[in-house]
């Protein structure tokens, strides 16, 4: 989302439009604060002198009027013989004083010889006239007359307005004094307001100001509303512009100001809110009016507002124009930075091809555009070669995951392997190293006491290793089961192997049977590491006969089988040189020693145990060194298998002795002698009679295969009888044929495929509770035992 | 408020019998002044149309300085007119035929106004009566005399007294150092003049006993005989246009400043305006037993009486039954 905050172009236009504006700002505020002072400067002066020229105007009228009043009153008093005189004179002073509007003479009663009371004169459409009224009281009651004669002064009327004449005047009144003292008359003066008035009202005050004049008691005499003038006072609009009850105060306390008799100014607002307007106010010195001129501060300020308004407009468009300027200049800079970005972002998308802004000018964002598509094009080759490394990598990876799974899927892995078998305990493992190393073990019971075990090790890593590893443990396997015979099964493996080897891989294995009954252990050895014999007691035993070449290193080798007896409860340890090699991080051997020090150290462990505790100090020893060679180990121990131990005749003298010969013949001399001796010995028949049957067997045996030449050889037997056990012994010179060493045979086989000899010995094992081999001094020596 | 309401009620039956009986005679009432809020009532009741209601056709003829509204109903030239009870009192026991029917302003609002501090230099402050013996002070001439002359032997007071016109003119110039008013009128004219309530001391005569009830309903003993159902409908209407005088005062306030500016007459709203809110406080009794809306009772008018007999030149006073008919009245009131 594009947000115009945060977009350069943006706050480059708010900056520059944001310092002008304030400039622009404060240039209107300080020119505006500083013409307001000189207008309202100049006003004041302008205010003021109006005021002061209409008021002196106004005096002037004034002073005209008293005196001409006080030329009568001093005509008056020194005589006006008739009225006529006094018509005249007032008539000729009218004509001199063409602003005032009317003089008369009020005679006292009885101070006079006038018989009138009241000669006035007048104007009549410009003419003078005079009037001569009857005596009568009416006048006494008219403030022209009551007053002065009532303050024996001169005074000024309230100015009122004429009805007749529709003109509102002001009279000025002066009491004659006689010569006693006496009032003898009052002369008035009258003075139009007409003209005082119209000068106000010209008085150029602009369209707002107003000129106003009040009288004494706060009358209007002068107002821009007509209706006001006479009728209305400062007070009673205060009265109407205020609450009910409650007059205006500030035009209250603005008036009394104004009466005061002083001279000034004052800014007068209705109300707090309102607009103000500056009062100028004068006194007119003989009647005590207040004449004012009125100033809304908004007229005076008009000037000021147009030439702001204009200011403002001009500044405005300047505004508009910078800010297109200024966003004009900012796109120009901005836009490729924009293209950029968008090229940046279909980069970052993979894109590769997003257009770049052409590079105009050498400047900053020329150069980075430049350095942005060299970037590009480096990155563009750099991710290429990393794809290709990449997919390098992975095939590796995968193949090495084949590796693994071809490895770990050939090794039997479910332990333990045979659970019905109590007497057995065998554990193997296979760790595999990062680059499979090609190691294999195997085993499997051949018949339930037969043991098939075998270790190796292909020379070589990954794939290939791991084939060929399969395939020399499927072939050992394969072949072990058909010959029976650890050292045959090697040649013909080796044969195999060595065929077609163009890779020139090797491996070198071990493999034996162990016969479960005896612990006599048959093997072969192609160039592996000797294995470790561990007794119930802690001594160790590397098995280091002289071993063959390695499988496939070169054809027609024949492997020597080798025998090595294992003591009840002894273990037997196969591994590869991935355990005594593996090294740590100095490049110190785990070594064989080490590996014979841990195993000792836990002769009673078990085969699982063992393992786990070499494992665990091959690991220590690595400390976290990564091994190039996998850790393969195979451990097995029989327990049961020589339960009883190999009878040993007693020391006596055989209760019974016999020899026979090679011959079939020397049967019938075997039963004779065995149901003769045993009818002696107090056998039961049917003892002898399996007696019979097993020694029939070997016998039979003896003859047929033992010897390889067709001599004469003596076959001495002997027979004890022990409370009831009957052990029988058999010896022969013939070639070395252990019979517990026979697999079981396969009496479910076909007849033909069964092995000769198999069957009997199987059957002397099941009649037999004891059968013992032994050579010794080129001689088989089978013992025979049976209980009854 | 209640007596209002019922008056607006019942009336319009009674102008329909009225309406019946004839073609309106026309009928003129006469004020004893200028148009004014003085006479507000009357006004509303012909404005509004009250007189007509009760088929009567009436015009209303402005008072004045030139015009003594008494002699002109005797003479004729009226069939009523508004009158101070004062100044109704002299007439009849000087010989006019007068009858009051109705009694419209039952308080006094005669005063007495005076600096404060009369004088310049002495440091004397006016606040009783009796202050002003020995200094000039003006009041009305002829029948407005009386009340003062009264206030003044009341209180012990012998100030010089000058003759007041129309204007205070002389009392504004201090020329005197205290002048006649009334509470209405002239008080509140001080005041819109410039005088400050803090400068003055004012003494209401009503306080000092001089409590005469002002504004009546007059006609000639003769009138009333011929036509008192004329009469009651009139005095009727009229108490009906106070009444909503009382309740429409900006409306009223209309139709008085109509009659003074077509008079030309130099005053102010703000003026009418108080005049119009006292007058009315001395038309519509504040409690019950303050005095009877419309109507003059026996006792007011004996105490009235008995102020004219001490105070003034009369001799003798008219009887309050021949001289007072107000049965109009009474029929409002009893409404």
């Amino acid at each position: 989302m594009w947000n115009p905050a945060k977009s350069l172009v943006w706050r480059l236009a708010i900056l520059i439009l944001g310092g002008a504006g304030l400039v622009l700002a404060a240039v209107l505020v300080s020119s505006t604060i500083a013409q307001q002072r000189q207008l309202v400067k100049q006003q004041q002066q302008q205010g003021d002198s109006l005021t002061l020229a209409a008021v002196n105007r106004i005096d002037a009228l004034l002073g005209r009027v008293v005196s001409t009043a006080n030329s009568v009153s001093v005509c008056m008093k020194k005589g006006l013989p008739t009225a006529q005189d006094a018509e005249k004179l007032l008539a000729d002073l009218m004509r001199k004083s063409p602003e005032i509007n009317g003089i008369s003479i009020a005679a006292v009663h009885g101070t006079t010889d006038w018989a009138p009371g009241v000669i006035s004169a007048y104007r009549d459409n410009g003419t003078v006239r005079t009037r001569v009224a009857p005596r009568s009281q009416s006048h006494q009651i008219e403030d022209w007359y009551y007053l002065p004669t009532h303050l024996g002064r001169n005074v000024w009327v309230e100015p009122y307005f004429d009805h007749t004449s529709g003109r509102s005047s002001v009279t000025y009144s002066v009491p004659v004094k006689g010569a006693d003292g006496t009032i003898i008359g009052v002369v008035t003066c009258e003075l139009s307001l007409e003209g005082i008035r119209e000068m106000l009202d010209s008085l150029d005050l602009g369209e707002a100001g107003i000129a106003t004049l009040v009288s004494a008691q706060g009358v209007y005499i002068s107002h821009p509303i007509r209706a006001f003038e006479m009728r209305e006072t400062v007070y009673s609009v205060a009265e109407s512009m205020g609450d009910v009850g409650k007059p205006l105060e500030s035009l209250i306390a603005l008036s009394r100001k104004m009466l005061s008799g002083e001279a000034g100014m004052s800014l007068y607002r209705r109300s707090p809110k309102d607009t103000p307007s500056y009062v100028y106010y004068r006194t007119v010195p003989a009647t005590g009016w207040a004449c004012s001129v009125t100033i809304p501060e908004q007229q005076i300020l008009a000037p000021l507002r147009r030439q702001n308004t204009l200011n403002l407009l001009i500044g405005l468009s300047g505004m508009v124009l910078l800010l297109g300027a200024a966003l004009a200049v900012a796109f120009s800079l901005t836009r490729p930075l924009h293209e950029l970005a968008g090229a940046a972002g279909r980069l970052a998308t993979g894109d590769f091809d997003a257009p770049l802004p052409k590079v105009r000018h050498n400047d900053e964002i020329g150069r980075l555009t430049s350095s942005f598509a060299r970037m590009r094009e480096e990155l563009h080759s750099y991710i290429e070669e990393l794809t290709t490394t990449t997919a390098a990598k992975e095939k590796i990876a995968s193949e090495l995951a084949i590796a693994h799974q071809i490895q770990l899927g050939i090794v039997p892995k479910l332990f333990p392997p045979f659970p019905e078998r109590g007497d057995l305990d065998l554990f193997a493992t296979l760790e595999p190293a990062r680059e499979v190393g090609g190691d294999l073990y195997d085993f499997t019971l051949l018949d339930e006491d037969h043991l098939y075990v075998a270790i190796g090790d292909v020379s070589g890593k990954g794939v290939p290793a791991s084939l060929l590893m399969a395939v020399g443990k499927t072939l050992l396997k394969s072949t072990i089961q058909a010959v029976r015979d650890p050292a045959r099964a090697m040649t013909m493996v080796n044969d195999e192997l060595s065929a077609d080897n163009e890779s020139c891989m090797f491996i070198t294995a071990f493999c034996g049977i162990l016969n479960l009954r005896t612990g006599q252990l048959t093997f072969a050895n192609a160039g592996h590491n000797p294995p470790l014999i561990i007794s119930q007691s802690g001594d160790t035993r590397f098995l280091t006969r002289r071993p063959g070449p390695a499988l496939g290193a070169m054809c027609s080798v024949r492997y020597q089988n080798m025998d090595v007896e294992l003591e009840n409860g002894e273990l037997l340890l196969l591994y590869t040189d991935g355990v005594t090699e593996a090294m740590n991080a100095k490049g110190e051997l785990f070594a064989e020693d080490r590996m014979a020090a841990v195993a000792a150290a836990n002769p009673k462990a078990n085969t699982q145990q063992l393992i786990r505790t070499i494992v665990g100090a091959v690991t220590a020893h690595a400390d976290g060194f990564e091994q190039s060679d996998d850790i393969t180990m195979l451990a097995v121990r029989s327990t049961t298998c020589r339960a009883i131990e190999a009878p040993q005749p007693p020391s006596r003298q055989a209760d019974s002795t016999i020899e026979l010969n090679n011959k079939r013949e020397e049967l019938n001399n075997l039963v004779e002698w065995l149901e003769g001796e045993g009818e002696k010995l107090g056998i039961p028949a049917h003892t002898v009679m399996a007696l019979n049957l097993a020694l029939e067997e070997w016998f039979i045996n003896i003859v047929s295969y033992a010897f390889v030449d067709h001599n004469l050889h003596r076959i001495p037997i002997r027979m004890w009888r022990d409370d009831n056990t009957i052990l029988i012994q058999i010896e022969d010179e013939g070639q070395p044929f252990d019979p517990c060493a026979q697999l079981a045979p396969d009496t479910d086989a076909p007849l033909e495929h069964r092995r000769i000899g198999g069957l009997g010995i199987h059957f002397i094992r099941k009649t037999m509770d004891l059968m013992h081999y032994r050579r010794e001094r080129n001689r088989n020596i089978l013992t025979l035992a049976k209980k009854f | 408020m209640l007596l209002s309401v019922t008056t607006a009620l019942i009336l319009p039956c009674i102008s329909v019998k009225a309406a019946d009986t004839a073609t309106p005679r026309p009928l003129r009432l006469v004020m004893h002044w200028d148009h004014q809020s003085q006479f507000a009532g009357y006004y509303m009741a012909l404005d509004k149309g009250f007189y007509a209601e009760e088929g009567l056709d009436v015009s209303i003829i402005r008072g004045g300085p030139d015009v003594r509204s008494c002699e002109t109903v005797a003479e004729g030239g009226a069939e009523f007119c508004v009158s101070m009870l004062s100044t109704a009192i002299e007439k009849r026991a000087l010989g006019l035929p007068m009858v009051g029917i109705a009694q419209v302003v039952n308080r006094c609002n005669f005063q007495v106004v005076a600096w404060k501090k009369p004088d310049a230099v002495k440091g004397v402050v006016i606040q009783r009566p009796d202050q002003l013996s020995g200094r000039k002070v003006t009041v009305w001439e002829e029948d407005f005399r009386l009340p003062y002359e009264a206030f003044f032997e009341s209180t012990g007071a012998s100030p010089k007294l000058v003759p007041q016109y129309y204007t205070l003119s002389l009392f504004m110039n201090r020329g005197v150092d205290a002048c006649a008013t009334m509470h209405y009128n002239e008080y509140h004219w001080l005041l819109q003049h410039g005088v400050q309530e803090e400068d003055i001391t004012v003494f209401p005569l009503w306080q000092y006993g001089v409590d005469l009830p002002e504004d009546g309903i007059y006609t000639t003993e003769e009138f009333l005989r011929e036509n008192p159902a004329l009469c009651r409908a009139f005095v009727r209407a009229t108490l009906r246009g106070w009444e909503y005088a009382r309740d429409y005062r900006e409306e009223t306030l209309d139709s008085v400043m109509q009659r003074v500016n077509e008079a030309k007459l130099p005053t102010n709203r703000p003026h009418m305006s108080w005049m119009l809110n006292v007058i009315l406080e001395s038309i519509f009794p504040p409690t019950e037993d303050s005095w009877t809306f419309g109507k003059l009772n026996k006792r007011q008018y004996e105490r009235a009486s008995r102020i004219l007999l001490r105070h003034g030149s009369l001799k003798s006073v008219p009887a309050y039954d021949s001289f007072i008919i107000m049965e109009e009245a009474a029929d409002v009131e009893s409404r």
